[in-house]
């Protein structure tokens, strides 16, 4: 039996006049990797922001483990266990790869700060073991090589993969990976697919918004949205046969 | 972050040295005052800098030194309360304060932050002025003085009374900034800094903006108001125009002279300038005693044109924002990145050079 | 009635001092710490031409207000246009700006009673009242400049590079307006307006060296309350800052006078610190 994890009902986003996302219903169960596709000016991202409460819904409500989190802040939909990266990933510059990781560890295991301030015993043992979960989340996503180099300094490629690490350190339940594979080069591209492809065996459900059609491999399951309105709900292979998908997504080239 | 061996510790045992040991030789007012001004302005400019680190600049701190000020001179002289009370409950006042008028602020984009608190010290300090009080436009006086009440302590150990002052006063900063480095030096310190890089990105690992960078000001508003109020009782007299914008724009030179990057650098710029803006003052009371006719000259005409001494300042300032974007303490940093610079350069011109030939 | 011109007179010349602030935090994404310094220099400025040169006012004021539009391209090009990212270096160096402002003008004042010479003398009886015409001149060509300043705004090519800039700066470089050029523009105007308002409050009130943090907070409150990207709003504010600051003081002697105007305002930030006229503030 699979549970749903994350629900959306009738969600709807209006800037101005403008409808960005207009009544839309989604899921996404438990231990899925699931696609959230749809050409460019979609509302793909207006999506993830409304999920992550950095804009706020006009209407409808937005369901996670049974608990309505529609008018959460961004930091408290974090704190439910939704991590998520960034489109044009922005990072934290200044500081190395390995301390964008380790600030990550904000929420598990959390000090207070009175804790952080007096440096108490759970601070010192919380900190020694985010330095090793840190460093084994580089491992994992093949940036240890870059541990000491200032992010800022990082090429594109791996600036979106520490993305994902920093996402990971939250040890989220529901990760929202935002192109994922955009402006990388094709090694990299290989690489991020396998490494999101065994997030399933950490027990991370993931949704992944993306537009280059190799991620559609991995995937459990797509939603195609266009210009707001869901147009597919279904298998990978059922959306690369679809005649709307291929009208609207592929344009008149198919 | 970096860990801190002893040599890192150096130009604080240096400073600590050096603000111990000279008020016991140079035992004059003139230079206590002096030592006294330095030390507040010390305290001013770190707590200034801690708010920056969240990557909010404050145009109050300044406000805040009054409210801790005027909350401890009133609460003395209306109510009688002894100083240990009273100069406490000036800092509680203060970061209050600081809370309440920084929350709506602290939600919104940074430079509303610089702006809201640039209004809300001036109105504070505005409002100050018309209570009665308060004292008024003539300022609160009669403040029970410090030195007096350690007069027991200072002939015990056979200092005076105002110096008895100025060691209680260090006593007070140095506490203020231990606190404000380990502030700094652990996880939340770390964690302000991330949200100055990326407020987006710190959210999302779970980071409450508002909460964290609230937690900075009423920080820094607690030992800026814990200053006001031993200057209130040091100074026994005092005035809501001496924590105008002009302390609070003076609070953030100092910072920014020194080099906002470090946690020494605001008090280097505070040591610089403080001495800077007191030159004049100390050479006219030193000139007093002196039998050298040419440092009485000198004396006088620096005492005569003390009023150009801003403009030394602001010179200062202009160069330290055109040349040394990091500050007095950055400058090996700065020299070592233009020397990179002009390797890169040179590099260029080099592979530039060779594919023309080519 | 004598109330309504005050009211109409200090609204005006809030408004013409604040626009100029409110173009460079709309355009550039900055505060200009400076405005309120810059608009005390060019009132001294005035004051010099006309005490010590023996220029007529009118004269000292246009001079005046050329002087502070240059000032004001090259602020744009030293202080604005390099580091427009980095809100840092625009604080040292409008610090170290006002800071030798203000210790001209401390200098220069010292205890001395300074009064630009009236732009208008005698009264003039309206309605059964008689209103001095120094008060009807400045609001005249106040209400003047405004209407020029917001012709330029909402109806010219100007204008609308301006919004566009205000938008999307990236954006509008790309669609071929020159960003540089605009924001040197819209600093010299904005400037040359505070430097008029500068004058005529100098011959209204004396000159002080404080003066222009006395402006400088009415700026803040009414860019603020106004909110972000409203021109509208300031019109506004500027009109009730103007209509508080002459009521207040007629009932409430000494410096309460102007700390009541300025509680509410507190009050009123606390609750809506994004203001009340703006667009939406995104974080």
């Amino acid at each position: 039996m699979t549970n749903t994890l994350l629900e959306t009902s009738g969600l709807t986003k209006r800037f101005g006049g403008l409808t960005v996302m207009n009544d839309l219903d989604f899921r996404i169960n438990e231990g899925e990797i699931k696609g959230f596709l749809g050409p460019n000016g979609a509302g793909k991202s207006t999506f993830f922001n409304l999920i992550t409460g950095v804009h706020m819904p006009t209407s409808g409500h937005i369901f996670y483990c049974n608990e309505e989190i529609t008018k959460y802040r961004p930091h408290k939909v974090a704190a439910m266990g939704i991590g998520r990266t960034f489109q044009l990933n922005p990072l934290f510059g200044d500081f190395t790869v390995f301390e964008n990781v380790t600030t990550a560890y904000h929420l598990r295991p959390h000090s207070t700060v009175g804790q952080a301030f007096f440096g108490t015993k759970t601070y010192h043992e919380n900190e020694k073991y985010i330095e090793k979960s840190a460093d084994e989340i580089l491992e994992f996503l093949g940036l240890d090589h870059v541990r000491n180099e200032l992010a800022k300094n990082l090429p594109h490629g791996y600036q979106k993969i520490l993305g994902v690490a920093r996402a990971l350190a939250t040890k989220p339940k529901l990760l929202l990976l935002d192109e994922p594979l955009g402006g990388m080069n094709p090694e990299e591209i290989q690489f991020s697919i396998n490494a999101i492809s065994k997030m399933r065996d950490k027990g991370i459900t993931v949704l992944v918004v993306e537009h280059n059609m190799q991620i559609l491999d991995i995937l459990d399951s797509v939603t195609v949205i266009s210009f707001g309105e869901k147009i597919f709900e279904g298998t990978p292979e059922g959306m690369r046969n679809d005649p709307t998908v291929i009208s609207t997504y592929f344009g008149g080239a198919v | 972050m970096k860990k801190t061996g002893f040599a890192a510790s150096i130009p604080f045992i240096v400073l600590l040295v050096l603000f111990a040991g000279l008020p016991l030789v140079l035992n004059s007012r003139t230079w206590i005052d002096l030592f006294v001004t330095i030390v507040f302005n010390m305290v001013g400019a770190v707590s200034l800098r801690l708010i920056l680190l969240s990557g909010n600049l404050s145009f109050a701190q300044g406000a805040f030194m009054g409210v801790g000020a005027y909350t401890a001179g009133m609460l003395a002289v209306h109510l009688g309360l002894p100083m240990w009370l009273t100069i406490p409950l000036g800092a509680v006042m203060a970061t209050i304060i600081g809370l309440i008028t920084g929350w709506p602020f602290a939600r919104l984009k940074t430079v509303y932050f610089s702006m809201g608190t640039m209004f809300m010290g001036q109105a504070l300090m505005l409002f100050v002025s018309a209570w009665k009080k308060a004292g008024g436009a003539m300022g609160l006086s009669r403040i029970p003085a410090l030195g007096a009440a350690l007069k027991g302590v200072a002939e015990g150990i056979g200092i005076k009374n105002y110096q008895a002052a100025y060691f209680v006063i260090l006593l007070l900063a140095i506490f203020s900034l231990v606190v404000m480095y380990r502030f700094e030096h652990c996880r939340v310190g770390t964690t302000l800094r991330a949200l100055a890089q990326s407020e987006e990105v710190a959210a999302s690992i779970g980071v409450n903006p508002t909460y964290y960078r609230l937690l900075a000001v009423g920080v820094a508003c607690f030992f800026i108001g814990l200053m006001g109020g031993v200057q209130a009782h040091y100074m026994g007299t005092i005035s809501y125009s001496s924590y105008g914008m002009n302390m609070t724009l003076w609070l953030i030179m100092y910072m920014m002279i020194g080099g906002s990057g470090k946690f020494i650098g605001p008090m280097i710029g505070a040591i610089l300038i403080s001495i800077v803006q007191g030159i004049a003052n100390l050479m006219t009371s030193l000139s007093g005693s002196s039998n050298s006719a040419g440092f009485v000259a000198f004396s006088r005409w620096l005492g005569e044109n003390s009023a150009y001494t801003p403009f030394l300042t602001a010179a200062v300032l202009l160069v330290v924002a055109y040349l040394l974007p990091t500050g007095l303490v950055g400058i090996p940093d700065t020299i070592r990145e233009n020397k990179a610079k002009r390797a890169d350069k040179k590099e260029i011109a080099a592979m530039t050079q060779k594919g023309g030939e080519a | 009635m004598n109330i309504l011109i005050n009211t109409l007179v200090l609204g005006i010349m809030y408004i013409l001092a604040s626009l100029g602030f409110a173009f460079i935090f709309n355009m550039l994404g900055t505060i200009n710490l400076a405005h309120g310094a810059l608009y005390m220099v060019g009132a001294y400025l005035c004051y010099y031409l006309c005490a010590m040169a023996g220029v007529n006012q009118w004269i000292a004021m246009v001079i005046a207000a050329i002087v502070l539009a240059g000032v004001g391209l090259l602020l744009e090009k030293v202080m604005f246009r390099p580091f427009l990212t980095n809100f840092d270096r625009i604080v040292m160096i409008s610090v170290g700006l006002i800071t030798i402002g203000q210790t001209i003008a401390n200098i220069l004042t010292g205890n001395k009673a300074m009064v630009i010479p009236s732009y208008g003398s005698g009264l003039t009886k309206i309605a059964g009242t008689s209103i001095s015409n120094e008060r009807l001149v400045t609001f005249g060509v106040g209400l003047v400049l405004l209407l020029a300043a917001l012709y330029i705004v909402n109806y010219t090519a100007l204008g609308r590079q301006m919004e566009a800039v205000s938008q999307d700066r990236l954006g509008a470089a790309l669609q071929g307006i020159n960003i540089n050029r605009v924001s040197a523009i819209v600093c010299a105007i904005g400037i040359a307006l505070a430097a008029v308002a500068g004058c005529f409050m100098g011959a209204y009130l004396g000159l002080s060296s404080n003066m222009g943090d006395t402006m400088n907070l009415r700026i803040l409150m009414l860019v603020m309350l106004a909110g972000a990207g409203s021109m509208n709003g300031i019109l506004i504010t500027g009109t009730v800052m103007g209509f508080l600051d002459t009521i207040f003081p007629l009932y409430f002697a000494g410096n309460a006078g102007s700390a009541i105007p300025i509680a509410i305002v507190v009050v009123l930030l606390l609750i809506k610190p994004e203001g009340f006229f703006g667009h939406e503030l995104k974080m």
